[in-house]
């Protein structure tokens, strides 16, 4: 049942600092939770446009490839001088300051032949890890945030793959009948550990958490780095039996997904994700037609002109939510690749309330 | 299907397991090393335009350069000194401050593949390296920079000023490449070209030095 838009939501709003180094986003009187908000978008009759704010992405420490990749989000503040490092498998990681992330320096792998997986790696004991010291810090504020919380698994199969074995000989690894077959393997064995971490969390954050973000690169800036049968064939599976684990949780899965990915929305369909987050160059208004009734997408706004007037940006807010913002289809906007002022955001909220009172 | 048709195919295919033997018995069969290195080179070209078309995509691109490689090397030991097809050297890199090199090893396997010898400097690599290695080499022909982040375009400006400062311009092309790069950019900086993809930065190449 809608929520009737009331005035007084939009009075004395506070402003918030921006996440990951965004801009100041504004905090309103919200008539339900964030949460609650959230999970009525999912069920296609959001009260408002949920931003990426509006959720807690918490990395912890406690997992070792979080400050490796430079991604810890929790009450332990960690100095940018102490991100990078080694991930759980003891692979370096070297983090830049200017794109806030990681990479492993090139000439570093580990495996040469993905047949070696078994010999080489070593699966890391994460009993060994500070389960609960971790949440002893961070309990209280997961439970008392009202936001939807969601964990990131911050290096997906194919990345784990890369790490090991540099891109090249991955992307070899991932057609060569020599490889597939242990490749398929550890692609299981990875899964199996995945789904070990997302317990340990589930034990010491009970009730607290309520999805997981499955990070996973699958292409560049122009195209999918394979095609869709290869992805059919070694990624689906593994994925899909991560996802259904989640779910029979009752746990939401989401998948973090960089490139020109659009050719494999298909299989992320077919994998059953609740939500993706795509970079700005997937056609959002093709997946919104095809999949917004089925999946959530994390909705990059369109570009504005650096130059835009405050109206101008109140216009793009509607344009955004007349787009995406709509009974039965799925909707969140990211605000990471096109960060928006706070303008934007309070049009965008008063006017998809109000939008929303015809659900 | 003639021995150079199925070399060919072979790479076009990535059959990496089968060159070797068909590549020798082409030599047995008494075609030239030169033909058997043309009719791969031609292969690769192919190669290029299935990946521009999205017919086939990375790891098909990778296996065929691998195959190729593998063939090359069957053919090596009857190349006369100086009777290459080479088209001189290509020195790449990721410059200065940039880790990334995936797009840099793709298009370092392309322009190979297209008949160039490629010395790859890795990745984080200062202007005055990219300098003194080209310039000491007679036949380098074109100098390739990559760039991923729009953090490092700056260093990508800095070291093509100071390639044109060192005099290399009349006798190396600058090629420039990466997700934030495009031709106009390139113009811009003084680079001689720049492709969206490891396939037409080969087949840019070849113009460049045609």
């Amino acid at each position: 049942m809608a929520i009737l838009f009331n005035e007084t939501e939009i009075k004395n709003i506070k402003i918030l600092p921006g996440m990951f180094g965004g801009p100041d986003y504004p905090e309103f009187n919200y008539p339900v939770s964030h949460k609650e908000n959230y999970i009525a978008n999912m069920n296609g009759k959001g009260h408002w446009v949920p931003t990426a704010n509006d959720v807690i992405w918490f990395c912890p420490t406690v997992f070792p490839d979080n400050q490796a990749k430079g991604n810890v989000h929790e009450l332990l503040e960690v100095p940018k001088s102490e991100l990078g490092g080694l991930d759980m498998f003891g692979v370096e990681w070297e983090y830049v300051s200017e794109v806030g992330g990681s990479t492993v320096r090139p000439g570093s792998s580990i495996l040469e032949d993905a047949n070696d997986w078994e010999k080489v790696l070593k699966f890391p004991d994460i009993n060994a890890w500070d389960w609960e010291g971790c949440a002893a810090r961070n309990k209280a504020y997961l439970a008392d945030s009202g936001r939807l919380v969601n964990t990131v698994i911050c290096t997906g199969w194919f990345e784990r793959l890369v790490s090991f074995m540099d891109f090249a000989e991955a992307a070899v690894a991932m057609i060569d009948d020599d490889q597939r077959e242990a490749v398929i393997a550890l692609f299981n064995r990875l899964t199996d550990l995945h789904i070990k971490i997302v317990e340990k969390f589930l034990t010491h954050f009970p009730g607290l958490i309520h999805g997981f973000t499955m990070h996973d690169d699958w292409g560049a800036q122009r195209s999918p780095f394979f095609s869709r049968q290869v992805v059919e064939e070694m990624l689906v599976p593994t994925h899909k039996r991560m996802v259904d684990y989640l779910h029979n949780k009752g746990l939401y899965a989401d998948f973090h997904c960089c490139g020109a990915i659009d050719m494999l929305l298909p299989c992320i369909d077919e994998i059953g994700y609740d939500r993706i987050e795509v970079m700005p160059l997937v056609n959002r208004d093709k997946f919104y037609q095809t999949y917004g009734q089925k999946m959530m997408l994390t909705y990059t706004p369109d570009e504005v002109s650096e130059n835009a007037t405050e109206e101008e940006y109140r216009q793009a807010a509607r344009t955004f939510v007349d787009k995406y913002f709509n009974k039965g289809t799925k909707c969140i906007m990211e605000t990471y690749y096109r960060p928006m002022p706070v303008a934007f955001l309070k049009e965008l909220y008063t006017y998809s309330r109000k939008k929303s009172n015809s659900f | 299907m003639s021995k150079l048709k199925e070399i060919a195919k072979l790479v076009e295919k990535g059959k990496a397991k089968n060159i070797e033997v068909a590549v020798q018995e082409g030599l047995d069969e008494g075609r030239t090393a030169l033909q058997i290195l043309d009719a791969m080179i031609e292969a690769m070209g192919v190669v290029g335009d299935l990946f521009k078309s999205d017919q086939i995509f990375v790891p098909e691109m990778l296996m065929a350069a691998k195959t190729m490689k593998k063939g090359v090397s069957v053919i090596q030991p009857h190349l006369a000194e100086g009777a290459t097809t080479s088209l001189g050297t290509c020195v790449i890199g990721t410059i200065k401050g940039d880790l990334h090199d995936i797009g840099k090893n793709l298009v370092a396997l392309m322009i190979e593949s297209a008949g160039f010898k490629v010395v790859d400097l890795g990745v984080d690599v200062p202007p005055e390296k990219f300098i003194e290695v080209a310039d000491a080499k007679d036949d380098c022909k074109i100098i390739a920079l990559s760039c991923l982040l729009t953090t490092t375009m700056p260093a990508l400006n800095d070291t093509v000023e100071k390639i044109i400062a060192a005099g290399l311009k009349d006798k190396i092309k600058i090629m420039v490449g990466g997700a934030p790069i495009n031709v106009q950019y390139a113009e811009k900086i003084g680079a001689d070209g720049a492709a969206p993809d490891a396939a037409s930065a080969a087949e840019l190449a070849k113009k460049l030095v045609a």
